[in-house]
């Protein structure tokens, strides 16, 4: 009897060790199918990229009735997508922002180079669409890889932690995905992104107050400028120039207008889209000082630099939209918040600034799908 | 995208529905085999190990499956508003490839002014709760 319990005990010691055991292995076992979902998950996205990438390639060359090497297309079109751009080095960082740009520009020209050569015939807006799209896949490609880079690591050497961590940023990773992928059917169409509410505010600003006799000039590459009487003042309209997907070469514009043409600017204002936190709802508006200029901050720097030279003062709108929204088509409170950031815009000339002055406005964004 | 986001989520469910009546099926069969050996032989082997292991796979199961069913797939559609600069008449319709916000589209059908593409826009019909 006593020899029973003994055995039976033992055996409940074991079958609980055992399950704690599996558990953990369970554990394992579900963080790795968790990582492995996600993974297909992004490279399906990325096939999906590539393939509509190329789509849209044969697309525009069906309309232009150019004939097209499809295995040198599709080549190509891999090399663009592999492409890296190398950031100039930082330990000196004196005078790298003119660096970082003039590698850009030579990154921007040369995909526009390389998609002209694909197809010749292709106008202007196709081909900063195909750009776009590139650089979407390439965004894509560049993420799956890295994932699958820490997913194998991890597993190779058997490191949990690692899995942890990656699992943790899964989340993340995710949205920008989702945001990537949604951009696609933007960028196919040519219809404008949430990323397009500073663009479009500019001109719908230019169209309410311009009127018909309405002078606009390409002052920079990609950016145009429209002179708008508004409540007796002149406000400079900036924006990327329309409705092919570029942002603009905003600082430049800026630069010509203060420096070069001298210019007597009283104040400028950016309105730019910015990323909102979970909680907030999106469209909500944000108002604040200094340059609302995302990306890697070339332009932002410029216009600071400038506009502290010549004590401008600096304001911004903000509209806030998730990473998702800022890619994707326009959504419908985005484009009910542009009217809304109008009338603040409004607000702020009329408070901030004298009759007779002049007040610069810069819609900042992408400004694909929006005309002028 | 939400045409492939429903299929996986069916796919789960189905899976994982699947899963869930197996293991349910196991235990009851089990249980059944327990109550008859012990009718026979009066001793019943202890099989309440394997019953717990197989019911917290049964409950992981269906905790997948009310996951999935929560999911709500958002029902996008695009919006494209066409609105005469004259008399202020605003049609709405689906946007079509290349079109453009203020790009001129025709006459009105009203007062013959210019009609222009107000704005294009995407809206959601139902909300999503997504993961
Ligand atoms: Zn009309």
């Amino acid at each position: 009897m006593n020899g029973n319990i003994a055995t039976d005990f033992i055996m409940w010691f074991l079958f609980l060790a055992f399950f704690a055991y599996i558990m953990r292995e369970l554990e394992i076992w579900r963080i790795i199918r968790d990582i492995e979902r996600y993974i297909s998950l992004y490279k399906s996205i990325r096939d999906k990229a590539l393939v509509v990438t190329l789509n849209t390639f044969k697309e525009v060359a069906a309309k232009t009735k150019s004939r097209l090497d499809l295995k040198m297309l599709e080549e190509r079109v891999m090399g663009l997508v592999e492409s890296v751009l190398i950031e100039p080095v930082s330990m000196d960082p004196f005078g790298i922002v003119g660096k970082l740009k003039h590698i850009v520009l030579t990154g921007d020209r040369t995909a526009t180079q390389e998609v002209k050569r694909l197809i010749p015939e292709a106008s202007e807006t196709d081909v900063e669409n195909l750009k776009n799209l590139i650089a979407a896949s390439r965004s894509l490609n560049i993420i799956y890889k890295s994932v699958d880079h820490v997913y194998r690591l991890g597993r190779k050497f058997k490191s949990i932690w690692l899995l942890y961590q990656l699992q943790a940023l899964l989340p993340f990773v995710t949205e920008a995905m989702r945001a990537l992928e949604s951009s696609l059917e933007a960028f196919t169409n040519g219809f404008p992104v949430g990323d397009g509410a500073g663009p479009l505010l500019a001109a719908r600003f230019i169209k309410k107050f311009g009127g018909n006799e309405l002078k606009i000039e390409e002052i920079a590459e990609e950016t145009i400028m429209a002179e708008v009487p508004f409540k007796n003042r002149k406000v400079l309209v900036i924006k990327a120039k329309g409705p092919s997907g570029v942002t603009g070469r905003l600082d430049d514009a800026f630069e010509e207008i203060v420096v070069k043409r001298k210019i007597p600017v009283k104040m400028v204002i950016t309105v730019d889209a910015a990323l909102k936190f979970e909680g907030e709802k999106t469209g909500t508006i944000a108002e604040g000082v200094g340059v609302a200029i995302g990306g890697l901050g070339i332009e932002k720097f410029n216009i600071e630099k400038t506009a502290a030279r010549e004590k401008i003062p600096l304001y911004a709108v903000l509209i806030k939209m998730s990473e998702i929204d800022a890619l994707s088509v326009m959504s419908r409170e985005v484009c009910e918040a542009i009217n809304v950031a109008l009338k603040n815009v409004e607000r702020i000339i009329e408070e901030r600034s004298q009759e007779n002055d002049i007040v610069v406005l810069i819609g900042v964004g992408n400004t694909i799908g929006i005309s002028p | 995208m939400s045409e492939e986001l429903r299929k996986r989520r069916f796919q789960a469910i189905v899976f994982h529905t699947f899963i869930l009546v197996l293991s349910i099926i196991v235990v009851i069969i089990l249980t059944l085999l327990n109550l008859r050996l012990g009718e026979d032989t009066g001793e019943a082997p202890n099989l309440m190990p394997f019953q717990i292991f197989i019911l917290i796979i049964a409950f992981y199961s269906a905790m997948e499956v009310w996951r999935y069913y929560k999911i709500r797939i958002p029902e996008m559609s695009l919006v494209e508003v066409l609105k005469c600069n004259k008399c202020g008449y605003v049609e709405k319709r689906r946007p079509q490839k290349g079109d453009f916000v203020f790009k001129k589209v025709g006459e009105c059908p009203k007062c013959g002014g210019v009609i222009f593409i107000e704005s294009i826009y995407k809206e959601v019909k139902a909300r999503k709760s997504e993961r």
